[in-house]
């Protein structure tokens, strides 16, 4: 027993250390080639796929199944196999893929008039629409729980409002359930899919369809001939997307889909943490990492089919003002997504400031929670519960969350800045715009869908509650070294795919033209690349931030209980239904994570 | 002694091969003209540096650049984008290229203004690109390019982008600020008019060589091919079947159309090998009703052709009207107009007094001195 789970655990650390350690990799092998973008596919391929592709598609079977000496290769193989079609693992595997699937359709469902309206009709709040699609990237997963409990659960200001209204329902319980995981997926998501389905409808001409029309075909013929063709890539690229997030989803499941079931992620961290089974966490990881590489091949692929879709439309059609119906139809729309999306968010804003007080049975506004939770006295209330908030624990909990996330962030940005780098000026580089800031991340890109791409993607593939407990087991520690490192695997695969958006987005006669201005090529690199760069490496700087100071996973894998980050401090907060300091806390942290949509607004709108 | 001179660049890419040959006096704008996916760009890149050569030589005021990188060659660049740096002012945008050079402070400040006044630019210096109009940027890309007073202005077809009045204008500020600057620029376009407009040179190129190179007047009186002659839009062309020396200095083109004389000096095939006879080039100037022609006596056969109207348009102080030659004789099989590099339609103007509507037939009279027998592809020059 002690061998096989030596060997595991060295498996473990081998992954995790490869997969940190990629960027760097990428970054020496593709640093052999000049700064003029002249190609050299002999050394970008090894140079991005080898840490990219080989290293966790074989190194975790591989390194697990050969490295056991003790007890023999093959039983430790055998092991692992029956580990992998135990009941719990396949209960698991099709808990993840149920789930992940329905919240896909669900987020669709939801997305695609959102996608319609934007694409079609110009009218107020039409940027709203498009803003929203940056929730999922900004807001943090523990304040989505929080604010749906508020507003869904027992006591929520949604089931109060219908039971006011007279009508019963259960919807307490129902959050927890299979069906209230799918519907929380669904909602944090639906954004992805307006943006990306949106962007590429906006984009389509009209003609297709009218040809149709004048050919004798109906609106629901003409629609399925001249234009679901043409999105449908789009739609299966966004829709690839939120299945591997929702299918990733930890602390959603944790919280929510507790009663109804496991997923893997959940498993493998129950199988590091409590029960101590590395194997188990292996096969788990390993299944995952398959399912989830078959998703982002899928996302890769919709993502080139739906550049090649638009590569024909010709000039982008203009957007009409809405008909009476059609505003009818955007308001509720509207209505939609305030009551059962932003109503939540709303919720957890007002919570933060309501005062509910047992003596007197009411609730009156004021700022006690926070006076509470920076540890002072105010108005005489005494503070409760000094287990959990005794001293500043706000203070404590936001100082650790800067220093160890804002590390994190840094340490992200410079190994996202490093592949997207050498894979651009490594890779054949060509002239075009993309999308840029955090419409660049997962947008209909296509323009890194080779090499680099790759690169950038296939780290979603992993588990990071794996390579955190590699890292953890390979330096025996459970200090904030590992939360850094942690955060930073987790966060540069954005800063990465971020970035390298902007950088195909670079036009390369801007260098040249600094070259017949008299620049050598550092000079150009420095004066010209990189100045236009600059925006987007700050904007991918501060996304990453948002990611790390969101992030609540890597400390409760680690369950480092000696630094409280500000997630954490949420967290624990809300498993003792003290939610309205909860809230309070969740105001600061989505003060700190709203800074990088900030952030990109205002880069967005000066280029 | 030339300013520009490029000796046997050779440059090989895929499928793709350029070589190229051609010299330019100082202060003289050069123009590269061809179709489209020629060379002409690979050409003036290789001569900014921004493409590596495979061989031959670029000599700019005697000195050798050919192997050095494109920041030490002292060349101003004008790309068809523009390049512009979004992200620097216009002011930054032209300082760029000073500070390069040692050129800083006042000193810069000094040529900034005064180039920008001369360029009527002064308003432009302060906003970003972006926020400018395309002809005002099209200003400032000049402004940046020219600054540093380069030994040579390379401009990538900079025009191309612009709608047709905004062209015109700018052309014709582009020409004057060259001369009066006294530059040597060698200019891309595929453009015939802007050729023309810009050019003291033209340098016509097709498939990665140049065909011909000098004056525009003098490629215009000795296209040396058929496929100038199409290019450029110089007249028309008829397939030979047979020529023959006629008299002193004469020559005789024979075609499904008619017999034609010219003079032997502008016969450019020699006929040896038998197969291309080339293409009989001529330029239809006059042309007179058939009823008034037999009125005259004068027979169809030679240096005459007969063709009937096909359709007449309008031009305002002309009609140009288009011809289907007739054949001369009967003749077994087409003409062949596709292999021969001729045309089945001959287009050309007429005066507004010469009333005629489509079907009608009409007798051609083809000047000797305007016309000639040209290979289809010249072999490069």
């Amino acid at each position: 027993m002690r061998g096989r789970n030596a060997s595991s655990l060295k498996a473990i650390a081998f992954v995790a250390v490869a997969f940190t350690l990629s960027p760097l990799i990428a970054f020496t092998l593709s640093s052999f080639q000049s700064t003029a973008g002249s190609v050299y596919p002999g050394v970008a391929i090894p140079g991005v796929a080898i840490p990219g592709v080989a290293i966790p598609g074989v190194a975790i079977p591989g390194v697990a199944i050969s490295g056991d000496a003790g007890s023999g290769g093959a039983v430790s193989a055998a092991l692992l196999v029956r580990s992998l079609f135990s009941p719990s693992t396949l209960a698991a595997l099709k808990f993840s893929l149920t789930q992940a699937f329905l919240s896909t359709l669900l987020a669709l469902i939801i997305g695609f008039p959102g996608a319609y309206f934007i694409a079609k009709y110009d009218f107020r709040g039409r940027r709203f629409f498009l803003a929203l699609a940056a929730i999922p990237f900004c807001l943090p997963s523990i304040l989505v729980i929080l604010s749906f409990i508020l507003y869904y659960g027992k006591n929520g200001w949604f089931t109060q409002a219908l039971s006011r209204a007279g009508l019963e329902w259960q919807g307490g319980s129902l959050l927890y359930s299979l069906w209230g995981l799918v519907f929380v997926h669904a909602f944090y998501n639906f954004p992805i899919i307006i943006q990306n389905v949106g962007s590429v409808w906006a984009k389509m001409p009209k003609s297709r369809e009218e040809a149709a029309r004048t050919l004798g075909a109906g609106r629901l013929r003409a629609f399925s001939v001249g234009t679901l063709p043409y999105l449908l890539p789009s739609i299966l690229q966004s829709a690839s997307l939120v299945f591997l997030f929702c299918f990733f989803s930890f602390t959603i499941v944790l919280v929510f889909g507790g009663l109804a079931g496991t997923t893997l992620e959940v498993g493998i961290y129950r199988a590091i943490r409590f029960t101590n089974d590395k194997p188990k966490a292996l096969v788990l990881a390993f299944a995952q990492t398959v399912i989830a590489l078959l998703a982002v091949g899928a996302f890769s692929h919709f993502d080139r089919k739906s550049v090649a879709a638009a590569k024909g439309f010709g000039e982008s059609p203009s957007r009409g003002s809405p008909s009476r119906a059609a505003i009818t139809a955007i308001v509720a729309y509207f209505a939609l997504i305030v009551v059962f999306f932003l109503g939540p968010l709303f919720a957890l804003a007002a919570e933060a400031f309501m005062v509910r007080s047992s003596m007197a049975g009411g609730t009156r506004f004021g700022l006690d929670n926070f006076a509470r939770l920076l540890g002072l006295n105010i108005l005489g209330t005494r503070p409760s519960g000094a287990n959990l908030t005794g001293g500043a624990p706000l203070l404590k909990a936001a100082a650790n969350s800067l220093l160890l996330s804002g590390s994190a962030a840094l340490l992200a940005t410079f190994f996202g800045l490093a592949v997207a780098a050498s894979s651009h000026y490594g890779e054949k580089t060509t002239l075009g715009k993309g999308p840029s800031g955090w419409k660049g991340l997962f947008g209909i890109s296509g323009a890194r869908a080779s090499l680099s791409g790759w690169i950038t993607l296939l780290p979603l593939a992993l588990s990071p509650a794996l390579i955190t407990a590699g890292w953890s087991a390979l330096l025996d520690s459970s200090g904030g070294i590992l939360i850094v490192i942690g955060q930073t695997s987790i966060a540069w695969p954005f800063v990465a795919r971020s970035l390298s958006a902007a950088f195909s987005a670079l036009d390369r006669r801007k260098n040249e033209a600094a070259r017949t201005l008299g620049s050598g090529p550092f000079h150009a690199l420095a004066r010209v690349d990189a100045a236009i760069i600059a925006p987007s490496v700050a904007s991918a700087a501060a996304f990453a931030f948002s990611i790390t100071m969101g992030d609540v996973n890597i400390p409760l894998i680690l369950g480092s209980g000696k630094y409280e980050t500000l997630p954490l401090l949420l967290y624990r907060l809300t498993s003792s239904y003290r939610f309205n300091e909860a809230c309070a806390v969740g105001i600061i942290l989505a003060i700190f994570t709203s800074v990088a949509f900030f952030f990109k607004e205002r880069t967005n709108e000066s280029s | 002694m030339n300013h520009l001179e490029i000796s046997g660049l050779g440059f090989a890419r895929g499928d793709f091969s350029l070589s190229a040959s051609l010299a330019l006096e100082k202060g003289m704008t050069g123009v590269i003209l061809g179709p489209s996916g020629c060379g002409k760009t690979t050409l003036l890149r290789c001569v900014a540096g921004l493409e590596r050569q495979n061989s031959g030589s670029i000599v700019v005021e005697g000195r050798e650049i050919g192997l050095m990188p494109p920041e030490q060659r002292n060349i101003g660049f004008v790309f068809q984008d523009l390049a512009l740096f979004d992200h620097l002012t216009g002011r930054k945008n032209i300082e760029f290229g000073l500070e390069r050079r040692k050129i800083r402070g006042t000193e810069a400040g000094l040529i900034v203004e005064t180039l920008a006044e001369k360029l009527r630019i002064t308003a432009l210096l302060d906003r970003r690109p972006f926020a400018m109009s395309g002809g005002e940027r099209q200003r400032l890309a000049f402004a940046r390019a020219i600054a540093a007073k380069p030994g040579l202005l390379l401009m990538d077809e900079p025009l191309s982008s612009l709608d047709a009045p905004l062209r015109r204008e700018l052309r014709a500020y582009l020409r004057s600020t060259l001369s009066r600057e006294g530059i040597t620029a060698l200019h891309v376009t595929h453009d015939v008019e802007e050729a023309l407009e810009l050019g003291d040179r033209i340098f016509l190129m097709n498939a990665g060589r140049i065909l011909a190179g000098g004056t525009p007047q003098a490629i215009y009186e000795n296209p040396p091919d058929a496929w100038c002659v199409r290019f450029l839009g110089l007249g028309s062309l008829l397939p030979v079947e047979a020529f023959e020396a006629r008299g002193v200095g004469l020559m005789v083109a024979v075609t499904p159309f008619g017999r034609f004389t010219c003079a032997a000096a502008a016969c450019k095939v020699d006929g040896k090998d038998g197969g291309d006879h080339g293409v009989f080039f001529f330029i239809p100037r006059k042309a007179v009703y058939v009823a008034e022609a037999a009125a005259a006596a004068e027979a169809a056969g030679i240096d005459r052709m007969d063709a009937i109207v096909e359709r007449v348009v309008f031009q305002g102080n002309y009609r140009r009207i288009a011809l289907r030659p007739l054949l001369s004789r009967q003749r077994v099989g087409g003409i062949g107009a596709e292999s021969s590099g001729a045309e089945d339609v001959i287009e050309m103007e007429a005066d507004l007094s010469f009333r005629i509507v489509p079907g009608e037939k009409i007798r051609l009279s083809i000047d000797p001195g305007k016309c000639g027998i040209l290979p289809l592809h010249a072999t490069a020059g």
